[in-house]
């Protein structure tokens, strides 16, 4: 079975300190993954690492088995809610077209067909009577349901979510993650970090738990256990934090060549 | 040796023009210095370039009202414009959907291009004393005259008190507005001394830097100060030494040159100790950069090459000649010749005749280095859930980081164990 | 005939600066212009003096050189030594600006630039120098440089909007996509470096700040949607250089300060508007719709 995401050795590294540190994965396709740890973890960094947004110090990641430039039609990415400037003039149509010119490029026009997959996007998360309002007046939950149908309009296989439901109503954590799971029915695999114990063991079936490095990651009933929780929220490892300051007060380089 | 000349004439005062110059240049800069520190503290230094650019056309309305070109009623000219124009820039952001860049580039710029109007307008409309109005924009020191200094005193002096005497809180602002806050500190009294203190040094300073460059004056010293000290407040008064010396310099050379325009010049004096402190400066000073570097370099190279000498089997003394060992590392011939010099001087090996044998020191210094080496190779593995084939590249470079108090954590965290992830002993 | 070319020359850089500045202002950009339209100096002042001419391509050369040293010192700073970004940029822009100043003093005989008016510029002297063509009068020089921007900026940026559109209002979703954020900005400040250059005769290093941000900012304010943001700002730039020019005729003072004056009377009644007008409209319309959404 093809992996969906595999990493090995990703190490990423911040001012000389290293935010995540040799993480080795293989996850499965088909499922609804988590991603937690506390604050500082790494989680963001880890999906901007697998997304190319972020150039790894040491290590890779591969996507199906293959480099990310090669199947970048078949991943899609949803960034924080407060990575984006809210104030700019588009209207929810406008955002939710983005997730077309993926395959559009440069000049070809939207097709009646890149337009029936928006409208329908916009349906599936309930956002059609506001296809025409201006961004800036939408609710933190109406946002997230935005730039969620921007994703679905990409029609990818693989999606990677960074904190999609932090600032949202309850109403909207339950439209969401209701989507989710039927696009998990549907064959699709979703990444999600996420910040809240409460909820991950109903949301996720497999997890990935980091804390700088990774602690875990398997099937939530094998990982979601006190010890392993413990490790992953229980500070960091002192010894590695020392480490970590050593390197950069003194400059070190961290891999001899 | 002419320059020299002059420039001596200018320090020894020879004509009685220089010392209103000196005096001047000295008292505004060394003001900006300090003022600037705040600024530069706060990320503020866009704003002091916008109240720079924003009291040309203070001066300029100064002037059309006064019909004179009077010191004082210019001061408070420029003082009102530069103040308004950090209210609106302020209110701007806040009030509408304006980004704070944005407010700061458009006030900028509108209040200068109001100034600009001003002042040709002044000029072509032929009024005799206008002509010294041009000198705002990149400053003129050899403009001033005795009053102007005596306003610049005292003006000076109470900025400085004012500093002075709220001190602490200035600082807590800077640092960490929000606690500041929470502990009760008035900070709008705060952030309103604080304006009120940068526009007026700014009204005043554009006489010697002018109107482009005063922002310079307010962030440079400060930021040069920085590469000396992580303390607030020998910052505060190194760049003010550091600004009012580069005010004296600046103004001393633009005289010797006549007609060549001051600001300039004080901005070339002081960019040039920001660069030089860039490169000496005890903290993140380039060159202290690269001494730690080297030592860094040494430090690996030593380790690396006692390294080979390791023996696992007797873990005593071992011998080799140069090819052998050339043939064991994976380094580049002149490389492994240094580092082989490296232990000679180190006294970690001796040599007799083209072989090199370890002393009882380059022993135990190998036995450490690979001790730590697959003391991190286990944490990792273990801590990090790492393959065994995965551990050894990471403790190829961390092995040099660790020092004996991390190795005796890291002993205890491992619970002194005796095999390293590929079940290879670790020395004790 | 004059007021006919200056006011051109005034067009073409509004309309050049507003549809850059529109990118710039949404990616908080607006600063980097200032920047740029400083350090860009000393590198014209040397181009001038070594080539004796106006030339263009001296001057275009010129200016990147100086541009690259500028923005060199500006990564030395911020990256090599950990200074803080607005302080790295302060510094290296004004030292440069220094130096250029300097120059431009020590050259005073040979170069054709006067202090002052590297600042603000002399359009009015623009339809002095123009061009022949064929032996026929074909109109200032500077409206042929001016004109050949806009023509290059204009058709990069159609050819280039939704890349520029994307990287501007979500530069992680088109990195994810593959999109080179990195190249895009540095296509914008290639952009500002090159008008600002070519402005530099007519409208000088500050007030070409006020063309890029102003116009901008004042549409910015009046419309939600970006292509109308872009056409409002060109409207508002050239309305600015009609009005700004026959007001600085009136007061018989500079061109460019006059324009920028008008650039701010225009962000000064837009805001007003949308704070009282708009917003009494906008709480009415709020009442109404609270009582029909469920």
């Amino acid at each position: 079975m093809k992996p969906s995401v595999e990493t090995h050795n990703l190490t990423v590294i911040y001012d000389k300190k290293p935010a995540i540190w040799n993480i080795d994965f293989t996850l499965p396709t088909g499922k609804i993954i988590g991603i937690m740890g506390p604050n500082g973890s790494g989680k963001s960094t880890l999906l901007k690492a697998i997304m190319g947004i972020i150039e790894p110090n040491i290590g890779y990641s591969k996507v199906f088995d293959q480099d990310l430039e090669d199947v970048r039609n078949k991943v899609s990415y949803v960034p924080q809610r407060q990575s984006v400037d809210w104030d700019f003039p588009a209207s929810v149509w406008d955002v939710v077209a983005m997730g077309r010119y993926a395959t559009k490029g440069l000049f070809k026009r939207l097709t009646k067909e890149d337009h029936r997959m928006i409208e329908e996007s916009l349906s599936k998360v309930n956002m059609t009577p506001f296809t025409n309002r201006q961004i800036s007046q939408l609710s933190g939950g109406q946002q997230q349901r935005v730039f969620l149908a921007r994703a679905l309009a990409q029609n990818a296989d693989l999606y990677l979510m960074d904190e999609p439901f932090v600032g949202v109503d309850a109403a909207t954590e339950q439209a969401i993650i209701t989507l989710l799971k039927s696009m998990r029915d549907a064959g699709k695999t979703l990444l999600v970090v996420h910040h809240d114990l409460l909820t991950a063991q109903d949301y996720f079936e497999h997890m990935v738990l980091l804390n700088s490095r990774l602690v875990a990651e398997g099937p939530t009933s094998e990982v979601f256990t006190k010890d392993i929780l413990t490790e992953t929220y229980g500070g960091t490892l002192t010894t590695l934090s020392k480490v970590a300051n050593v390197l950069q007060e003194k400059d070190f380089p961290m891999r001899h060549k | 040796m002419e320059f020299l000349t002059e420039i001596w004439s200018f320090f020894t005062f020879s004509e009685p023009n220089v010392k209103v110059v000196f005096w001047g240049s000295l008292i505004l800069c060394s003001i900006s210095g300090l003022v600037g520190t705040f600024t530069l503290l706060r990320k503020r230094s866009l704003i002091g370039d916008v109240i720079s650019h924003a009291v040309l056309p203070g001066i300029a309305l100064a002037f059309i009202i006064g019909q004179q070109k009077n010191p004082l009623y210019l001061i408070i000219g420029a003082t009102i414009t530069g103040w308004i124009s950090t209210y609106l820039v302020d209110y701007i952001t806040k009030h509408s959907k304006i980004k704070n860049d944005t407010a700061i580039a458009l006030i900028l710029s509108v209040f200068f291009g109001v100034g600009v109007l001003l002042l040709t307008h002044i000029q072509h409309s032929g009024n005799a004393s206008q002509s010294g109005l041009d000198q705002f924009i990149f400053g003129r020191a050899s403009a001033m005259n005795m009053s102007d200094v005596w306003l610049f005193s005292i003006v000076g002096t109470i900025i400085t008190i004012l500093i002075v005497i709220f001190f602490r809180g200035l600082s807590l602002l800077s640092f960490d507005e929000n606690y500041s806050q929470s502990i009760g500190f008035p900070n709008e009294l705060l952030k309103l001394i604080l304006s009120i203190t940068t526009v007026t040094t700014v009204a005043m300073g554009v006489q010697a830097v002018g109107v482009v460059l005063m922002s310079a004056l307010l962030i440079t010293p400060a930021a040069c100060a920085k590469f000396w000290t992580n303390k607030i407040i020998p910052m505060a008064i190194l760049a003010l030494v550091i600004s009012g010396a580069s005010g004296v310099l600046g103004s001393a050379i633009s005289y010797t040159y006549n007609g060549m325009p001051t600001g300039p010049w004080i901005v070339v004096v002081v960019s040039l100790f920001a660069f030089i402190s860039a490169f000496i400066g005890r903290k993140n000073g380039l060159l202290k950069k690269y001494l730690q570097r080297s030592k860094n370099n040494t430090k690996i190279l030593r380790e690396n090459t006692i390294k080979l000498f390791f023996n696992p089997k007797t873990l005593g003394e071992t011998q080799f000649s140069f090819e052998d060992i050339f043939a064991k590392s994976k380094m580049q011939r002149a490389t492994l010749k240094k580092g082989l010099s490296l232990l000679k001087s180190d006294k970690l090996i001796t040599t007799n005749q083209g072989t090199y044998t370890t002393t009882s020191l380059g022993i135990e210094e190998a036995k450490t280095i690979v001790r730590k080496h697959r003391l991190w190779e286990l944490y990792i593995s273990k801590f990090m859930h790492l393959q065994p084939d995965h551990v050894h590249d990471d403790a190829e470079g961390i092995e040099h980081v660790i020092t004996p108090e991390i190795e005796r954590e890291l002993e205890k965290e491992l619970d002194f164990p005796t095999k390293d992830p590929h079940d290879s002993d670790i020395p004790y | 005939m004059i007021d006919f070319w200056i006011i051109l020359t005034a067009s073409l850089v509004a309309t050049t600066t507003a549809i850059l500045g529109c990118f710039l202002i949404m990616r908080k950009m607006a600063m980097i212009g200032d920047a740029i339209s400083h350090a860009v100096l000393p590198g014209i002042v040397i181009a001038y003096y070594i080539s004796h001419s106006r030339a263009s391509l001296p001057i275009l050369v010129g200016a990147a050189a100086s541009g690259m040293v500028v923005t060199y010192l500006i990564q030395f700073f911020n990256q090599k030594v950990k200074l803080q970004q607005d302080a790295s940029i302060g510094i290296s822009y004004t030292f440069l600006f220094a130096i250029g100043i300097i120059l431009i003093s020590l050259f005073s005989g040979n170069v054709d630039l006067d202090q002052d008016c590297v600042l603000y510029g002399e359009i009015a002297y623009v339809p002095l120098d123009h061009m022949s063509i064929a032996g026929h009068y074909a109109g200032p020089r500077q409206v042929w440089i001016l004109g050949s921007t806009l023509i290059i900026i204009l058709t990069s940026v159609i050819i280039a909007y939704r890349k520029l559109v994307l990287t501007t209002f979500d530069p992680a979703f088109a990195s994810a996509m593959g999109i080179s954020v990195v190249l895009w900005q540095y296509y914008l400040m290639a952009g500002v470096s090159l008008t600002t250059v070519v402005s530099f005769e007519s409208v000088g290093a500050v007030l070409v700040i006020a063309f890029l941000s102003g116009p901008a900012a004042t549409a910015f304010l009046l419309t939600k949607d970006f292509k109308k943001m872009i056409y409002l700002a060109v409207g508002f730039g050239i309305s600015a250089s009609i009005l700004g020019y026959y007001t600085a005729v009136w007061l018989a003072g500079s061109i460019a300060g006059a324009i920028a004056t008008v650039i701010g009377l225009q962000f000064a009644i837009a805001f007003i508007y949308i704070q009282f007008v708009r917003k009494a409209h906008i709480s009415q319309t709020l009442e109404n719709k609270a009582l029909t959404e469920v």
